[in-house]
C-alpha cells in the first residue's frame, strides 16, 4: 500500500511539476493542449481505480 | 574512482538528500526565469506556468515560491521514504532527477528562446507524468 501511495504521490508532483516549470512558450498551442492533457491523465487514473476496485471484488 | 562512485551511491540511497535536488532546481529555474526573462511583461506575455503568472499578477511571487520549495522536499521525501527498499524505488529517484533536469532546461529556455527547445520542456515534462502514472499503474496491477 505504502509504495502505491508513493507512486500517486510522485503522480501529482510530476503534475505539479508540469504546471510549475517556468519555460518560454512562443506559441498559443499549449493553452489548448494543456486542458486536454490533463484529462486524459485524469481519466487514466480513473480507469486503473475502476479496473482495480473490480478485480479487488472479484478476488 | 571507487570512492566517487561510493559518495554517488550513497546519494542515491539517501533519501532526505536527493528531494533536495528538486527544492535547487526551483529556485535556478525561477532565478533564471527573472533573470533572462528581463521584464515582468514578457513573463505575463510568454511564460507557460499558470501558477508563476498568477503569482506575478498578485504579487506574492516569493510566498508563492517559499511553499513550492517546501512542498516539493516534503513530497518528495514522502515518496521516496516510502519507496525505500522496494524494487521500484530507482523508478522514484529516476522521476525526481528528470523533475529536477526539467526545472533547469526549462529556466533555460528564456535564454535559448526557441520553439523546438520549449517543445522538447513540454516533452520533458510529460514524460516524468507518463512514468509516474505507468508505474502506478503497473503497481495496481502487480498487486492482484
Amino acid at each position: 500500500m505504502k509504495s502505491l501511495v508513493s507512486l500517486l504521490a510522485a503522480a501529482i508532483l510530476s503534475m505539479y511539476t508540469f504546471y510549475s516549470t517556468c519555460w518560454y512558450t512562443p506559441a498559443s498551442f499549449f493553452d489548448m493542449a494543456v486542458p486536454f492533457v490533463f484529462v486524459t491523465l485524469f481519466g487514466y487514473i480513473l480507469l486503473v481505480c475502476v479496473v482495480f476496485k473490480r478485480v479487488s471484488k472479484r478476488s | 574512482m571507487h570512492r566517487i562512485l561510493q559518495s554517488m551511491l550513497s546519494i542515491y540511497h539517501n533519501y532526505r538528500l536527493i528531494p533536495l535536488f528538486l527544492s535547487v532546481s526551483v529556485i535556478i529555474d525561477y532565478s533564471l526565469t527573472f533573470y533572462f526573462a528581463g521584464s515582468i511583461d514578457n513573463i505575463l506575455a510568454y511564460e507557460f506556468s499558470p501558477t508563476l503568472v498568477f503569482a506575478v499578477r498578485n504579487g506574492i511571487v516569493l510566498p508563492y515560491l517559499a511553499l513550492t520549495i517546501l512542498f516539493y522536499y516534503f513530497m518528495g521525501y514522502t515518496v521516496l521514504k516510502f519507496l525505500d527498499g522496494d524494487v521500484i524505488y530507482p523508478i522514484g529517484v529516476f522521476i525526481m532527477l528528470l523533475m529536477s533536469i526539467t526545472h533547469v532546461l526549462g529556466g533555460l529556455s528564456w535564454l535559448v528562446m526557441n520553439e523546438s527547445y520549449s517543445n522538447m520542456i513540454f516533452m520533458l515534462s510529460m514524460t516524468s507524468i507518463i512514468i509516474a502514472l505507468s508505474v502506478f499503474g503497473y503497481e495496481v496491477f502487480r498487486r492482484e
